[in-house]
């Protein structure tokens, strides 16, 4: 993969002369096609990828980390706010890696907490406000709900809580964490964090 | 607006029926479904009139009221339109739900009957700076079955040609105060002309071809449409273009056209229909509302 | 028209000076003019924004000048209606109270809230809402001087506040207006004077995608026959037409401005 070309000569955006015709290039991110014709559809730079032997891939760059919208299967990052018997509310702060500029709120449902005895979950084992919690978008919600998480996975759950000694606490197995100040013990459903979300 | 869900499946059939120019009901493209207009059916309005088109029910009292004119038209009387979008025509509309259609097609209404020719305000006004007709005139929507601004512009030419505004008289006695006096004969007022009040006629474009006249369904399959105010000798007083979708230039210039046609149309059969009501006079049998 | 309470105001009634005035002599005959107004633009002016344009109209004696201002995609506040796979679009439009000639104008007016609409009708085709799911984008326009054509003006610069934003849009929207003197011929770009003029044949405001040549919006008032409706659609277009580099020129600028030349990708 190599960049071609890319330079503020090729930064017209919304081009009327449209890019290029969809058979020399497909379209990439912060295009379109229409009428066979790949047209900008964003203000920025043009970048020009090839793979070999596959048709080249004419993108807009920009900063889109701001655009960036939570979509189902995207791991999130969120900030418990509230909790009740049937779900957990949460405010989403990142996707991957990502800030969001302005956050997102969620729902975690009792059933979703994790993957197995479902019916004997109990949110407040599970969660608490103020808790860093990974998780996993299941849907975009309807209506009356916004967006559905879960974090029925080994890999997703609780990563930062503090007890209520106000220190961060370690976990010590799936379900538990330890305050090491006071050494009281409090559930949670705790992640295996991936070593790769752990650079920091 | 009331909404129907149509699956992609239906919005193909309904495209390609209008691309063969044979709409589900057996219309074609340029046809409107069957119009009931009744005047004179509310017995404290100055006018009135209901149509039913198709499953769309429109009900239009026109009142009357004395009050100054505006500052800026010392001569002219003035229109004020309010749509009331009830409850019973969308479950939608319940408490402030039908507040946002009712403001728009008010305020396409005023964009419509804003000219010169219209409606004859001058006539409206009794002395000038001082006193003039106001006339208010209210649209209540009953049901609600598409193609609303079109029913609703036939209602309001029909409830327009039903008013009758009683005559007054300004005395003056020599002290220079003024007085107001009521005619106490009803039969003597005044008529409006409506010759040149136009209609609305909506065009909506449904994949290559644009319809009049959409049902629900068909407003469903719509993404643009563009309503286009007609008077009965062909002139435009308004054009607007409603809806998410574009409109290709070349489109336009079409439904320009076949709005006029249509509108014209629509005129000449309206105008029949309410001479024809005219002509019954008192003998006419009164429908109302079971009918 | 609801007062505004907040603010201690003069008597309960005033009037504006210039009901009085003379009637207006009639004017030396006016010409056809078929090219737009000189226009200046600017995007990426305001710094709480996310994307922000200015258009300045006119130019010379005062031009139409309209600040607009957009931003999001945030979380939708109102999730009714068939919204849910698409975001959103939140419109506004607004005169200053002091923008135009003769009385003060309140706030809210029923054609504020007539236009806001519209604008939102003209600018829903050219964005790419199916990007941004359950999400909220928000425009306003604001008119701090109205000297003819505002609601063109404010089409123009609402879609480069958006393009500014960083929105995905099939294309910028252009704006233009049109209006017809009482002689019959067509004014392109109308000033305050034009569009006031009583016994006005009619006005004209269309907005155009010019890369697509798709029309987005239209709104006409006034009596028109079908030719001369057709002959000023088709003038309007062309208006759209010579305006649209203006405001792509101002993009790209604004766009070298904000985001720097990508290092060499992702390699």
């Amino acid at each position: 993969m190599k960049v071609l070309k890319w330079g503020s000569e090729h930064s017209i955006w919304f081009k009327r002369e449209r890019l290029c015709s969809t058979e020399e290039c497909s379209a990439g991110s912060g295009t379109y096609c229409k009428h066979g014709y790949v047209f900008a559809s964003l203000s920025g730079y043009l970048v020009r990828k090839s793979e070999n032997g596959m048709l080249p891939v004419i993108s807009v760059v920009r900063e889109t980390e701001s655009q960036l919208l939570p979509d189902v299967g995207a791991v999130v990052t969120c900030k418990v706010c509230s909790i009740n018997s049937r779900f957990a509310k949460v405010q989403i702060l990142y996707i991957g890696s990502t800030p969001l500029k302005n956050t997102f709120r969620g729902t975690i449902r009792k059933e979703d907490i994790r993957a197995t005895e479902k019916d004997k979950v109990e949110v407040y084992k599970s969660f608490r406000p103020g808790d860093i919690v990974l998780a996993k978008v299941v849907s975009l919600g309807d209506v009356q709900s916004n967006y559905l998480l879960t974090t029925a996975e080994n890999e997703l759950g609780v990563v930062v809580a503090h007890s209520e000694a106000g220190v961060p606490m370690v976990p010590i197995s799936w379900c538990e964490m330890q305050c090491p100040q006071t050494h009281s013990k409090e559930f949670r459903k705790v992640a295996r964090v991936q070593p790769e979300f752990l650079q920091t | 607006m009331a909404w129907v869900r149509l699956s992609e499946a239906e919005k193909v059939y309904i495209a390609h029926g209008v691309q063969e120019d044979l709409r589900q009901d057996g219309r074609s493209c340029e046809d409107y479904r069957c119009i009931e207009v009744e005047t004179d059916v509310v017995s404290n309005t100055s006018g009135s009139a209901r149509v039913k088109l198709g499953h769309t029910d429109i009900l239009v009292g026109i009142k009357a009221e004395m009050g100054t004119p505006k500052l800026e038209r010392p001569h002219e009387g003035c229109v004020e339109f309010f749509v009331d979008c009830s409850a019973n025509a969308a479950p939608e509309f319940e408490g402030r739900g039908g507040e946002e259609l009712g403001t728009e097609i008010a305020n396409t209404l005023y964009r419509m009957f804003n000219n010169e020719s219209s409606l004859d305000l001058k006539a409206l006004c009794i002395s000038q700076a001082e006193h003039c007709w106001i006339l208010y005139v209210d649209v209540l929507l009953l049901e609600c079955g598409g193609n609303l601004f079109d029913a609703i512009s036939i209602g309001v030419k029909a409830a327009l040609f039903n008013t009758r505004i009683p005559k007054v008289r300004i005395l003056e006695d020599e002290e220079g105060s003024k007085e107001i006096e009521l005619s106490d004969d009803p039969y003597d007022c005044i008529r409006l002309n409506v010759e040149n009040v136009p209609c609305i006629i909506t065009l909506s474009k449904i994949g290559h071809r644009h319809v009049v006249d959409a049902t629900l369904q068909e407003e469903a399959c719509t993404l643009a449409s563009l309503l286009v105010s007609v008077t009965s000798k062909g002139l435009l007083t308004g054009m607007k273009k409603v809806g998410k979708g574009s409109l290709d230039p070349e489109s336009i210039f079409e439904m320009i056209e076949t709005g006029k046609r249509v509108g014209k149309a629509v005129h000449v059969s309206l105008q029949e229909i309410l001479n024809k009501e005219e002509s019954l006079g008192k003998q006419r049998q009164k429908v109302g509302f079971l009918g | 028209m609801p007062g505004d309470s907040r603010r201690i105001r003069g008597p309960e009634e005033s009037r504006c000076p210039l009901l009085y005035a003379l009637p207006e002599s009639p004017q030396a005959p006016e010409q056809a003019r078929t090219e737009p107004r000189p226009l200046y633009a600017r995007a990426g002016l305001l710094s709480q924004a996310k994307g922000s344009a200015y258009i300045e109209t006119g130019g010379g004696g005062g031009g139409t000048k309209v600040l607009s201002g957009a931003s999001g995609p945030r979380e939708a506040e109102r999730r009714d209606g068939p919204g849910l796979r698409g975001a959103r679009l939140v419109c506004e439009f607004r005169w200053a109270p002091f923008a135009r000639l003769g009385p003060r104008c309140g706030v809210g007016t029923a054609l504020e809230r007539e236009l806001s609409l519209a604008l939102q009708e003209s600018l829903e085709p050219a964005v790419r809402l199916e990007r941004y799911p359950r999400a909220q984008i928000h425009v306003w326009v604001l008119v701090l001087e109205d000297r003819g054509s505002a609601f063109a003006s404010a089409l123009s610069a609402a879609s480069l506040a958006l393009a500014d934003a960083g929105i995905e849009m099939y294309d910028v929207v252009v704006g233009c207006a049109l209006s017809r003197g009482p002689g019959g011929c067509l004014l392109l770009d109308p000033s305050d004077r034009d569009e006031g003029r009583p016994k006005s044949g009619g006005c004209l405001t269309l907005a155009l995608m010019p890369a697509l040549n798709q029309v987005c919006g239209l709104l006409c008032n006034g009596e028109w026959t079908e030719e001369s409706l057709s002959q000023a659609v088709r003038l309007c277009m062309e208006g759209c037409h010579r305006l649209y580099p203006v405001l792509q020129q101002c993009l790209v600028r604004a766009t070298k401005r904000k985001i720097s030349v990508p290092q060499s990708g992702p390699a």
